[in-house]
């Protein structure tokens, strides 16, 4: 299942979520304002600190709401 | 290709009005947005000098454009990209990810863009700890040192919202004033961990992984400072979002759109509204009047040329 890195005043992630939500595609949430551990994890894994970060089962992310990106990734045909 | 009386780029305060009063007025209406609906004005702290408004945050701002927008009947296309463009007087036709369309009148109301910091590393440290957006990255930094840089209500609006999360702001000023609205600048002045330093220019943002210290120097000293920080947000203006159409439409020496009266470019039934026009003053409610103009001229435009 996709993780997807934001928080509640990100307007990119609330988008973000919302095309997943229309698509039917499911997603796991890590609010990275909830702690430090998530803050570190997304830099460990997107080596940033931007957000949104949408991270694959396979360790492949995307930085941003990149919707062609997201699309290969999720599986979402255009 | 679908066939529209008018495509309006951009779907921030110009290109919105533009939408709705282009919709209301019975034109086939689309409106194209590469971001988010709303625009800047999506990622602003909070809107206080805007009619009918004490004070909106800007997410609520944009999420009632939005819900104007449904509502008017205008198509509505959102992180949509345009690919090519044909403008001439005679067609336009406006190839976007979505589809190809043709339209009688075109607005573009595409805005403009943050300006980036002018330091070697800005790309390389970019989102990592150089941030253009509080509110979209600013939460990352509670109780941490972050520094702000520039000196219009933007500016200043970043500040006090970062001055609750982290635990210092050093707030940076090339000039040797604010230049935002007086209120403003009260509170600013007068926020405990808000620290002021006017006529100070960053010449250097420097990190490994991630930005560790910012460099300014005094504009009339020439003297250098150091500050730690674990953040730096830039709000030293914007530039307009001309790349697409700079070999088509006429642009001021600054890349800013250049109309006449009705709003309209050097192309006829080609009209720019909002930020990216060449103007003195660049407000959400100037550009929401750009975007109202646009749409009753481009209504007349095509009307003229229906019955021509």
């Amino acid at each position: 299942m996709l993780k997807i890195f934001s928080s509640d005043s990100c307007g990119y992630c609330r988008k973000l979520k919302a095309y997943l939500d229309e698509k039917r595609v499911r997603y796991d949430v890590i609010d990275v304002n909830e702690s430090e551990e998530n803050y570190r994890k997304l830099i460990d894994i997107s080596g940033q600190t931007g957000i949104p970060v949408t991270v694959a089962d396979d360790g492949n992310f995307v930085i941003g709401f990149d919707i062609d990106k997201i699309n290969d990734m999720a599986g979402i045909a255009n | 290709m679908i066939e529209k009386d008018i495509f309006i780029i951009g779907a921030g305060p110009a290109g919105s009005t533009a939408a709705i009063y282009a919709a209301r007025a019975g034109l086939s209406t689309v409106v194209n947005e590469n971001g988010l609906i709303g625009g800047q004005t999506a990622n602003s702290v909070m809107i206080e000098n805007y009619l009918g408004f004490m004070q909106i945050s800007g997410r609520s701002f944009a999420e009632r454009i939005e819900e104007q927008l449904k509502v008017s009947g205008a198509l509505i296309q959102e992180f949509n990209n345009i690919l090519e463009l044909k403008l001439s007087d005679k067609e336009k036709i406006i190839e976007t990810t979505s589809g190809c369309f043709s339209a009688k009148a075109v607005v573009i109301a595409s805005g403009s863009s943050p300006r980036k910091l002018p330091v070697e590393s800005e790309k390389r440290l970019s989102g990592r700890g150089i941030h253009y957006c509080s509110l979209c990255d600013g939460s990352l930094y509670k109780g941490k040192i972050v520094a702000v840089t520039g000196s219009g209500n933007a500016a200043l609006e970043e500040a006090l919202y970062l001055s609750e999360i982290a635990s210092e702001v050093i707030m940076l000023c090339r000039s040797e004033v604010f230049h935002g609205e007086r209120g403003l600048t009260r509170r600013v002045e007068s926020c405990g961990n808000i620290t002021l330093h006017f006529n100070e220019n960053i010449v250097a943002a420097e990190g490994n992984r991630f930005l560790e210290y910012i460099e300014t120097e005094n504009a009339h000293s020439g003297k250098r400072f150091r500050y730690n920080v674990d953040a730096l947000f830039v709000c030293i203006g914007s530039d307009p979002a001309t790349e697409q159409f700079k070999d088509i439409i006429n642009l001021d020496e600054r890349g800013y759109i250049i109309t006449d009266e009705r709003l309209m470019t050097n192309v006829k039934g080609v009209f720019a509204a909002g930020d990216v026009r060449s103007k003195k003053w660049r407000q959400i409610i100037t550009a929401a009047a750009d975007g109202a103009i646009a749409a009753l001229e481009a209504e007349t435009f095509i009307k003229e040329n229906l019955y021509a």
